[in-house]
């Protein structure tokens, strides 16, 4: 996977951390290459979760090119089906923020702060920031932060539900890598359909997202997997070894 | 299964107040509210075919029951419940009957659309179908003991009990997937500090009269108006805040 122009790769366990090249990108750089990963993160059947290490810091800018100033980064990582965690440290502001928002797991720095100041650009946000923070921090905090550009710093973003975790500058990629593991050791297939539960569930009423979580655990039902993990049950044996079947 | 017939004859007896040989759960009717305990001790009170049966069964005729106007889980062991019993799992014999009765005779969409408040009392574990009960729930008491997990990932299954949809509705979405896709664990003080539940202590006969307080609250507001501000509140976050609205305008006005 070294195909990209914009971002490394690192293999781990049944997962991969990216990273910027630059800490300083443009939206229309970045587009092609994304599109392209997610592709590659869904079909390769040997990736079940994904990091993005932006531990040194991040910036993403709006493009250039006119043809993607609407293009959305932030709808192709929502289309991963893998659970996604980012490590983040410094300053993260507008475009670069809406980009962390539909990850799964967000660990910071004590030195990171959260801010949105495109409205005082005579611009409003477009990268999906209106729609998914009032979800993740609440509608009053939410239109803070957009309509207002107020700032989060780390406490604060663990407060109101932004942050999963703060930790130093010095631990923050071993604790990313420790989560990221943690997360490979459990069925991939029931990580991807309870986050797709969990995701277009928030679309649907409630009763029928529950119809849906059954139709899901049906599918599971005839995997591999699934079997290997009720016989060890039964059998009192180990749990380990997930296929992805 | 029952008959049509003895299933009948069951209702009766349990709007009657009689309490019906249970096998897994015990049932008490006191007042104007009905005590649900999960009575599955030697199994860590988790959830079997006969206890679902049970549960769907003295639900069905609680809602029904005028008298009736709050509905308390507890268990009878200290644990809340460990959650589906995984001995049964892998033993239906098709996938596609399996989906059916899952979908048709879901005891928890059963619990979604209950109409009168619900309270629950947990200590000890609260795993998976467990925890989702407690979701199910409009208010939760804990005791300070209590933890709670979502295991399922970790046996390649994902939540039956409507997890995914109503931890949604509950807390943040970042709390969401921490729980149901990363498998944390969660003590007593965390659910607090995150919505999970309404109120701890270390002290269980502080919690029953905290209980009671509620009930005694509840008790006293007409069964009519608590059934529509339940239905509002559990349509708030249904998505379409217009319906919604319109829906509180005509509850309003035929009060």
């Amino acid at each position: 996977m070294n195909k990209y122009n914009f971002f490394k790769i690192k293999k781990y366990k049944k997962s991969v951390v990216i990273s910027f090249l630059k800490n300083n990108m443009k939206a229309d750089d970045i587009y092609y290459d994304l599109d392209l990963l997610v592709d590659d993160i869904n079909f390769d059947d040997d990736i079940w979760a994904v990091a993005f290490d932006f531990s040194k810091g991040f910036n993403i800018q709006n493009a250039d090119d006119d043809r993607f100033v609407y293009s959305s980064l932030t709808e192709l990582v929502m289309n991963i089906r893998k659970p996604t965690l980012c490590a983040i440290d410094g300053r993260t502001i507008n475009r670069a923020f809406e980009f962390i928002l539909p990850m799964d797991y967000r660990i910071c720095t004590q030195n990171s702060t959260f801010s949105m100041n495109q409205i005082l650009d005579v611009n409003i946000q477009f990268d999906g920031a209106t729609q998914l923070l009032p979800r993740i921090i609440g509608l009053n905090k939410a239109k803070e932060m957009i309509m207002f550009g107020v700032d989060l710093n780390s406490e604060e973003s663990v407060n109101f539900g932004l942050i999963n975790i703060v930790t130093s500058e010095d631990k923050i990629v071993n604790l990313m890598i420790e989560k990221l593991l943690k997360v490979v050791d459990f069925s991939p297939l029931a990580t991807q359909y309870t986050k797709e539960a969990i995701n277009f569930g928030n679309e649907i009423p409630t009763v029928q997202g529950m119809k849906m979580e059954n139709d899901l655990s049906s599918i599971l039902l005839s995997s591999n997997d699934r079997v290997h993990a009720i016989n060890s049950f039964k059998n009192k044996k180990s749990l380990k070894n997930f296929k992805g079947k | 299964m029952q008959s049509i017939h003895l299933k009948i004859k069951n209702h009766l007896r349990i709007l009657k107040g009689n309490n019906l040989p249970w096998k897994y759960i015990k049932y008490n009717k006191k007042n104007n509210f009905a005590h649900v305990e999960l009575d599955n001790s030697s199994k860590a009170n988790s959830f079997n075919l006969i206890m679902r049966e049970e549960l769907k069964e003295v639900i069905k005729a609680i809602s029904v029951d005028n008298d009736i106007k709050v509905l308390i889980f507890s268990s009878t062991s200290e644990n809340f419940s460990s959650g589906a019993d995984l001995s049964e799992f892998n033993t239906f014999p098709s996938i596609v009957k399996s989906n059916q009765i899952a979908k048709y005779k879901n005891l928890w969409i059963d619990l979604y659309q209950f109409e009168k408040p619900i309270i629950s009392l947990t200590k000890g574990w609260a795993v998976g179908s467990g925890f989702e009960l407690l979701m199910l729930s409009d208010f939760v008491f804990a005791h300070t003991s209590s933890k709670f997990l979502m295991p399922e990932v970790q046996w390649s299954l994902i939540p039956i009990s409507g997890g995914t949809q109503t931890f949604v509705n509950k807390i943040k979405d970042l709390y969401v997937k921490e729980i149901l896709l990363f498998s944390e664990e969660i003590k007593a003080d965390k659910a607090l500090k995150i919505g999970l539940v309404n109120y701890i202590s270390d002290d269980y006969s502080e919690l029953l009269n905290h209980v009671s307080k509620y009930v005694k609250k509840i008790s006293s507001i007409d069964t009519a108006r608590l059934i529509k501000i339940k239905k509002l509140l559990n349509f708030s976050v249904e998505k379409n805040i217009y319906s919604g609205k319109r829906l509180e305008e005509i509850y309003s006005s035929s009060l």
